[in-house]
């Protein structure tokens, strides 16, 4: 496990020397959450949001757009990197099954990093609902666990090539959905804030940054692998999610009276995605 | 018993045939060479030892080991210096020795190592600020840390500088006095020539000679050239009687013999007899890369790589 460990704290310490990848991850959104919560008609309880305010609104978008970025851009580059410098390759004439193990450490570190944001004072300094996770230790296992699970079968695939490859990434398909979400479940709960009345908004929050996060290191496991027609697939699930989280959003603002105005088209019908995501 | 063994290897990409039937054994502690042009499979050859390519037919065993079923094993005993492999450019030397001598069981001191490669005021510098040698110098070490018993490397002075290149040799050669066996792929016949104990020449997936140096050299042809200039005109034809002369021509005011065996003798009681003095002898032995260049019909290097 020690292999393990050192390349987490060399991953996180190249991490913390990329300011351009920390930057757009970790401090943007908050950032802009404190940008927009200066304008004072954001911080009004609105009767028609069920006594929320619209700064409350911003919060999981702005966790969402912090986890896409990670997920869609950092992730995928620098495991595009490491494949074209044929910095896997090396890792895997080395023992590798530690390293295979040891590259899904790479994966999960900004997410958990990310987590952070649930207890990032700019997320209360405008008294935002969520409250911070209950029991910090248990999620982060569970996000550590959920990494461990999704990052298993791609990175290790990447690093063994491509037969074992497809079987894994196969079972990631199946699996991961599943794992790795749950870890977030328990954070700032977005649930909860998320309820008008009878009726649930769908919030581009938890669920869809999730699946946005495991679309992302698929794709980068994608990317460290080799395989154009991986690649393909992982690109097109990525879309996939990107406008469902974009359905998400329009249509919850649909479900606002006072904003559906605001939209130049009706939404008809929910994709499956987006249901199963707000359940 | 032999620490490598080759058989019968093949490997296809696609139609073409990148390694056509390869067969030979490394004696442990040997240094062995693999030498050839651009594009004669020395890369799939060495990546198949390396367990990296699972090869169409034929088998390989390394220390025993089969390099696909055994990799586990494998990887604590084959360290591997692979062609243009890099490090995240931000990593320092340090970080990268550290964090690479955890993945084995029984690293060596990393930072022995960096010394004996003259790295160590490197320690602290990122890899992309590190000269090409260093880089160079830094893969060797990394290859080195699990304190293999098989050592594999793959072009490993190319890009260096005179100095560093016969540093890099005083440490090979520091290697094999450990025992180390050592797999040297390489299309330097200098380097070839100075430390390989016996070369395998590979063209166009096929081994066309195997042997020591000295070995390959004498087995080309034209062992000797002899560039003379005789007191007064010779006429070449008197040369070409000679079973020793294989060749004999005017060339300005000298003469050009190319021959084997006793050259110089033949040709100077030659002279004697015709009673000529020499007033420039030059003796031109075959060097490795003649005889490369006899065995695949090409030089190094001519070809592209695909």
């Amino acid at each position: 496990m020690s292999a393990l460990l050192r390349l987490t704290i060399s991953e996180a310490r190249l991490f913390s020397r990329e300011p351009l990848e920390w930057g757009f991850a970790l401090v943007a959104p908050p950032l802009l959450l404190v940008i927009l919560g200066v304008i004072p008609s954001f911080r009004v309880h609105q009767e028609h949001l069920g006594g929320l305010r619209i700064i409350d609104l911003y919060a999981p978008i702005l966790v969402a757009l912090a986890i896409t970025v990670l997920a869609l851009l950092t992730l995928p580059q620098r495991f595009a990197t490491y494949r074209d410098k044929k910095i896997l390759r090396r890792m895997r004439i080395t023992p590798s099954q530690t390293s295979a193990l040891a590259l899904r450490a790479i994966d999960s570190m900004p997410v958990c990093l990310l987590h952070q944001h649930g207890h990032n004072p700019c997320y209360r300094v405008f008294g935002l609902r969520g409250a911070p996770p209950a029991k910090p230790s248990r999620i982060h296992c569970l996000v550590w666990l959920g990494g461990v699970d999704d990052a298993l079968p791609g990175a290790s695939g990447s690093l063994a090539g491509s037969k074992r490859a497809g079987c894994r990434s196969t079972w990631d398909g199946i699996v991961l959905p599943f794992t790795f979400p749950r870890g977030l479940v328990d954070s700032p709960g977005f649930d909860a804030r998320w309820t008008l009345g009878n009726q649930r908004l769908l919030s581009p929050g938890r669920g869809h940054a999730d699946i946005a996060g495991c679309h992302g290191r698929q794709l980068a496991a994608a990317a460290a692998c080799r395989s154009t027609h991986r690649l393909v697939h992982r690109m097109r699930d990525a879309c996939r999610t990107m406008l469902s989280m974009g359905i998400a959003m329009t249509s919850n603002f649909q479900t606002h009276p006072g904003l559906a105005g605001a939209l130049p088209y009706r939404l008809t019908e929910r994709t499956p995605h987006v249901t199963k995501a707000a359940r | 018993m032999a620490i490598l063994e080759v058989d019968h290897l093949v490997k296809h990409y696609g139609e073409r045939a990148a390694i056509d039937g390869i067969t030979f054994t490394v004696e442990q502690g040997e240094i062995f060479g693999v030498l050839g042009p651009n594009g004669a499979g020395k890369t799939t050859l060495v990546e198949c030892i390396e367990g990296l390519r699972a090869p169409d037919s034929g088998s390989i065993s390394v220390c025993g080991l089969d390099p696909r079923r055994d990799e586990a094993k494998l990887r604590q005993l084959l360290g591997a210096q692979l062609q243009e492999s890099q490090l995240p450019d931000k990593l320092t030397v340090g970080e990268a020795m550290r964090l690479y001598s955890s993945f084995y069981r029984a690293p060596v001191d990393w930072h022995e190592l960096l010394g004996m490669l003259s790295l160590t005021a490197q320690i602290n510098t990122r890899y992309h600020r590190l000269s090409g040698g260093q880089k160079q110098r830094l893969a060797i070490a990394l290859a080195l840390l699990g304190d293999p018993r098989v050592a594999i490397l793959d072009e490993l002075t190319t890009g260096l500088d005179p100095q560093a290149r016969r540093d890099s040799w005083a440490l090979i050669e520091a290697l094999r006095d450990r025992g180390v066996t050592i797999l040297l792929v390489t299309h330097f016949m200098e380097e070839a020539e100075r430390l390989c104990d016996r070369i395998a020449v590979l063209d166009a997936g096929r081994i066309v000679a195997l042997d020591s140096p000295s070995g390959l050299v004498n087995g080309v042809k034209h062992t000797q050239q002899l560039r003379l200039r005789p007191s007064a005109p010779l006429d070449p034809a008197l040369l070409m009687l000679l079973p020793e002369v294989l060749s004999a021509k005017q060339s300005g005011e000298e003469l050009v013999v190319r021959g084997k065996g006793n050259l110089l003798l033949a040709v100077s009681s030659l002279l004697a007899r015709e009673q000529l003095a020499v007033e420039g002898l030059q003796i031109e032995r075959a060097s490795l890369e003649d005889a490369f260049v006899a065995l695949t019909g090409h030089r190094l290097a001519t070809r592209e790589q695909n």
